[in-house]
């Protein structure tokens, strides 16, 4: 959390130097990148750190970056970092981007936590109770935490719904003890 | 008395039967930063200014500043149970105190919660804490007095039921006792006391509750307190606070008398918070709208239309000067804010006068036309023989070669001067003080030894409640007649006779 204000300054700047016709391209790089930060954490590490050859480094984006649509662009973001020292926001940059992007194309990203798999029939009507709070289309990242024990827990960024068993039972706790 | 668990089970399943499964939407944010009594919140986009915001472990704080990426926050409890990364929910409500009769006889902290032991409060209502001040139609002038059994303040600086009356002066000149003093003398009046302490010790504190409990005081008084020990935001809250309990009493057609102890500690908690959050630093390090801070917190006070009820709240702020300086930053604000204030000085205080008062820098200007007529009729140029008496005085101390008229200017100075002091805790009631002031204006003290005057008061108090109660009624009732006069002349030489 400690960068996310920063964080945040950079996804507006950058999103500023596109038009809303490349949204689509961008959050395809945005996809691309965030999972390959997210199968190796480390690269950051890799990328800001200084015991590694500046070339090797800058080779290290390069190919990172190889087959973005909007290359030019991420490598400049990438050096302003670099320069910076503020490697390790990117993935807070990119998070912050793809709910941007997200955002404009009327779309937005929940994290779905449940207490067990459910079926399609019961996400789809999660997901119906959840589009009409948020008035947006929602994808879901689902994960599942027993915790819960029943019930749903939507979470984005700025919103939290909480139908869980577990919020339930706590209030129906206080209930008992008022 | 046998537990049944057949009742027990009942009462469950009804409990359950009633309990409803609720969906609860929440708007959020996490916290960026946190400490010295400051959060950062990143999110929570739609936030109202001044809402409460809950933070995890119960925390309640409030957002202040409204930023293009985050809100900053103060914290009204334990700063330590917050870390960065925490959630922090919206409650889309302003923050709001409890009010009503049953907080009386309570010690209060900035949010009305009881710090005394005696349990819960069960308000009435509750009442937000920032509210607007009244407009111009809904007030009318201020008409009725305010006695505070101060005889100084009751004859030369009135105060009128719903003005704003400023206590100023140095550390240790008696700006609290004179507060205490006037909660004691509400005692057989219609009038409740809010008593809000800022930054204050709690020893201090407790010493006044004490004192107030002895006089019978906190039967119709609430005492706020955020101690030096609280965060900046509950002393910053503290007066709004007790405001708003006032505020109660006002709009439900009774009166209220509030004081602020002090503006000036307030201020700095105001300074505080406002630096670590970042706001531009102006005058003395104060921010911009330290002012506004004030003004709208003693524009609350006020007299209700006849309308409304005719309600009011009556505001004493005080004020703690450096040096006896009043042109400081904060002292010409609150002056400029309240309808006059009672200026008290270190010099008078150490030579013996107390309350140590500067008629000459202490002023009430609404307080006149809430007077009543006796006492108007018998102060008249009380104020003006003060002033010349303190300017003689010091002109007679080059030569002792003076003129009659001004040894008589100088005697009757110092006589003046004798009465108007006054013990703490014993606030005198305005008849009696209508007298005692009617004795030396009219030179019937001139010829009374400076160490008998003493005497003479505790007599002619003494006289009064024996043998004239029924005069002194009438006497409070209307203008002073030649007829009374005649009386009031015949009384005091009766007393005098005595000593």
């Amino acid at each position: 959390m400690k960068y996310a204000i920063i964080a945040h300054r950079y996804a507006q700047a950058f999103l500023a130097t596109f038009s809303s016709q490349d949204y689509p391209s961008l959050y395809g790089d945005v996809e691309k990148l965030t999972a390959l930060f997210a199968s190796y954490p480390q690269l950051i590490s890799i990328i800001s750190s200084r015991v590694v050859h500046p070339d090797k480094r800058d080779a290290l984006v390069e190919t990172l970056l190889d087959g973005t649509a909007h290359h030019t662009r991420w490598a400049n973001l990438f050096g302003i970092l670099k320069k910076k020292a503020k490697i390790e926001i990117v993935p807070a940059i990119l998070r912050d981007l793809e709910e941007k992007v997200l955002a404009a194309q009327g779309k937005m990203k929940i994290l779905l936590t449940l207490a067990h798999e459910q079926s399609e029939e019961m996400i789809e009507k999660i997901r119906a109770i959840v589009e009409k709070e948020v008035q947006a289309k929602v994808l879901f990242d689902i994960t599942i935490q027993p915790q819960v024990l029943g019930g749903f827990v939507a979470e984005s960024s700025s919103l939290r719904i909480d139908g869980s068993i577990h919020n339930n039972l706590i209030k129906f706790k206080r209930q008992l003890l008022t | 008395m046998k537990i049944q668990p057949d009742e027990i089970s009942a009462i469950l399943k009804a409990q359950i039967n009633d309990f409803k499964f609720e969906i609860d939407i929440e708007e959020t944010g996490r916290v960026v930063q946190v400490g010295d009594g400051i959060a950062r919140v990143y999110g929570l986009n739609n936030v109202m200014a001044g809402e409460m915001l809950l933070f995890p472990g119960n925390v309640m704080g409030m957002a202040q500043n409204l930023e293009e990426d985050n809100v900053g926050c103060i914290i009204f409890g334990e700063v330590r149970k917050i870390k960065e990364g925490d959630i922090v929910k919206r409650t889309g409500r302003i923050l709001q105190v409890p009010v009503g009769k049953a907080m009386l006889g309570r010690v209060v902290n900035s949010l009305g919660f009881p710090i005394d032991g005696k349990g819960e409060i069960e308000a009435e209502s509750y009442m937000p804490i920032e509210r607007k001040a009244l407009g111009v139609i809904q007030r009318q002038p201020v008409k009725e007095p305010l006695q505070t059994g101060l005889k100084s303040i009751d004859s030369m600086i009135p105060i009128g039921r719903g003005q704003r009356e400023l206590i100023i002066g140095d550390r240790q000149t008696g700006k609290t006792a004179i507060a205490i003093d006037t909660i004691i003398n509400q005692k057989e009046t219609d009038v409740f006391c809010i008593y809000v302490a800022i930054g204050q010790k709690k020893s201090s504190v407790a010493k006044i509750v004490k004192e107030l409990e002895a006089r019978g005081a906190m039967a119709y008084t609430v005492i706020v307190v955020a101690s030096a020990d609280d965060p900046a935001s509950l002393q910053f809250m503290a007066p709004y606070g007790g405001c708003t309990i006032g505020e109660y009493f006002r709009d439900n057609g009774q009166h209220a008398l509030i004081i602020y102890d002090d503006l000036s500690k307030h201020a700095v908690a105001y300074r505080e918070l406002s630096l670590l959050l970042r706001r531009p630093p102006g005058r003395e390090a104060y921010p911009g709208d330290v002012f506004y801070v004030h003004s709208r917190l003693l524009e609350r006070a006020s007299k209700l239309s006849d309308e409304l009820g005719g309600g009011s709240l009556t505001a004493l702020p005080i004020i703690e000067t450096q040096a006896d300086d009043i042109s400081a930053y904060i002292p010409t604000n609150v002056i400029s804010i309240t309808d006059g204030q009672i200026y008290l000085a270190s010099r008078l205080f150490y030579s013996g006068v107390r309350p140590a008062i500067n008629a000459g820098l202490s002023v009430s200007r609404v307080g006149g036309s809430a007077q009543i007529k006796a006492m108007k009729g018998v102060t008249g140029q009380l104020r003006f023989a003060l002033a010349q008496y303190t300017e003689l005085e010091a002109f007679s101390k080059f030569g002792s070669d003076l003129d009659k008229a001004t040894l008589a200017q100088l005697r009757r100075g110092q006589r003046l001067i004798e009465i108007l002091k006054q013990g703490q805790y014993v606030p005198i009631p305005v008849a009696k003080q209508v007298f005692i002031i009617f004795m030396a204006n009219h030179g019937l003290l001139d010829q009374v030894e400076i160490k008998d005057i003493a005497r003479v008061e505790e007599e002619l108090y003494a006289t009064l409640d024996i043998q004239y109660k029924e005069f002194m009624e009438t006497l409070i009732k209307g203008k002073i007649t030649p007829e009374i006069e005649a009386k009031m002349v015949e009384i005091c030489e009766s007393v005098l006779k005595k000593i």
